[in-house]
């Protein structure tokens, strides 16, 4: 409900006292701390992968959450990646290309990031169903 | 006197701003997308047409181009034409319309920079190893030794005949940073032809656009923080155009407490150290792939008077300094970006000089 105040005063700080009670300045603080830690939660909500797709040649191997640990078996025409889930990322732990790059590619848990294997054909991306914000980075 | 019903107004306004306002969400139904690992990299494509099965098609077909222009440019494939050309170096070599425009575009890039690009750089970029996935440090001598075979002045090209020839011998064609920017060029031009309605072609990170989202809106694209992985430095909005970064974390390897990256400054053989990252907008990809390694080179002084200068270019060129890292972006870009880090440190070009906010 709003009061209309009959009485101006001419002291500012009057003026804002009549303008605003105890109740309405705590209320205004609640609403900015809200929104402000909205901006945090969403944006590192936005950011976390949910759960990865696997691709072996051109065909989807499979999607698997980053909620549960597990290591998967992917065939390539070189041999087998082996690709490890656990505690929300993903990263291949050994692969039969020459060069190991993927390997040294570390962990991934952002929506959005890839490990590839390009000599076995093996593709990772990391996806979120809440999307990142973008259709594409940049890199 | 303003009401309590203002005050309300006013705050609730602030809670849309800051919260509800930056929840734009990227999902884009009825949009198709595939990816691939390709050209070294790995290529997504995304496209829609109201027959999905035809954006389907049209994507596999664009897939297939870009293997094409992957067997034209690959210096590792024994069977591609530049491979043909680096067995042949010191000797003319004929090689077909597609590899000789790339070349010619190529040079008049290293014409422009004063040698900031150069595909004859190869010879030194296998010394640091990072073709076999790691790296070391080469010793000077060895750099010297070969720094002799890099130079783009040594380049002949006959454009009447269609030959090229490498003047010394050892020297030879990389196109690392051209590549991938042609074959999206291409992949492009197959899904227009193929009358997709949009489409977003992204090979590692070199992106073309064409038309908008399903839901009317450009594609709405980020460009990767130089060193907050997993965050975004900016974003900005892609309607019909090409944007491509080259940065200093995407390959590199760290000895002695310093980091060494694959973008090296041709004339000296040392990784290029003025910048962390270069993002260029250009209209083609080939354009913007060129250039993003050219301004990286250059670095944020020399680079972004350059870019103002040329046509249809715009940069941001990102360094670390002292106080943090500091993004100069050329004056094209006022009003489309949208700088997300607060810790930033801002200049923008302003008839040539550098101007800071």
């Amino acid at each position: 409900m709003i009061l209309v105040h009959s009485r101006r005063s001419r002291d500012p700080r009057g003026r804002l006292r009549s303008l605003l009670t105890p109740g309405d300045v705590a209320l205004i603080i609640v609403l900015l701390l809200a929104s402000g830690g909205s901006i945090v939660v969403l944006r590192a909500a936005l950011a976390a992968g949910e759960y990865c797709v696997i691709f072996a040649g051109d065909e989807e191997f499979g999607r698997f959450p980053l909620s549960k640990d597990r290591t998967v078996h992917v065939p390539g025409p070189l041999g087998t990646t082996d690709v490890v889930i656990r505690q929300g990322s993903v990263r291949v732990v050994d692969s039969p290309c020459p060069h190991r790059v993927c390997v040294s590619m570390g962990e991934k848990r952002r929506s959005g990031e890839t490990v590839a294997c390009v000599p076995n054909r093996v593709l990772v991306l990391v996806c979120s169903r809440r999307g990142s914000g973008v259709d594409a980075i940049t890199r | 006197m303003r009401s309590r019903a203002f005050w309300w107004g006013a705050v609730i306004a602030v809670a849309c701003i800051g919260g509800w306002g930056c929840s734009s969400s990227s999902s884009t139904p009825g949009v198709c997308e595939q990816s691939r690992a390709l050209i070294g990299t790995v290529v997504t494509i995304k496209a829609h047409h109201p027959d999905r099965r035809l954006a389907e098609e049209a994507i596999d077909a664009a897939f297939a181009e870009m293997a094409r222009v992957e067997k034209i440019c690959s210096w590792r494939g024994a069977q591609s034409e530049v491979a043909a050309v680096n067995a042949q170096a010191g000797g003319w070599s004929e090689v077909g319309p597609e590899l000789m425009e790339l070349v010619r575009r190529s040079h008049h890039c290293s014409l422009l920079s004063d040698g900031a690009f150069d595909i004859t750089v190869g010879p030194v970029v296998e010394l640091w190893g990072f073709e076999q996935g790691g790296g070391w440090v080469p010793s000077p001598e060895e750099i010297d030794g070969r720094l002799g075979l890099v130079d783009f002045r040594a380049l002949e090209i006959d454009t009447a005949v269609g030959r090229l020839r490498t003047a010394r011998p050892g020297m030879g064609l990389d196109l690392g940073g051209v590549a991938k920017g042609y074959a999206v060029d291409q992949a492009i031009s197959l899904l227009r032809e193929r009358g997709v309605l949009g489409a977003l072609v992204d090979a590692g990170g070199d992106l073309r656009a064409i038309g908008l989202r399903p839901d009317g809106k450009p594609w709405r694209i980020g460009i990767k923080h130089p060193r907050e992985p997993g965050h975004v430095l900016a974003t900005f909005e892609l309607a019909d155009g090409s944007v491509a970064t080259s940065g200093d974390y995407e390959r590199y390897f760290t000895a002695g407490g310093i980091r060494y990256h694959h973008l090296l400054d041709p004339r000296t053989g040392m990784p290029a150290r003025k910048a962390v990252s270069a993002t260029v907008w250009a209209s083609d990809a080939c354009t913007a792939d060129m250039w993003a390694t050219a301004l990286f080179v250059m670095g944020p002084a020399a680079g972004l008077g350059l870019a103002e200068d040329l046509d249809g270019i715009d940069a941001l060129i990102v360094e670390a300094a002292e106080g943090g890292l500091v993004a100069s972006l050329s004056s094209g870009l006022a009003g489309r970006i949208d700088l997300i880090d607060p810790a930033l440190t801002v200049r923008w070009a302003d008839a040539g000089d550098l101007r800071e906010h």
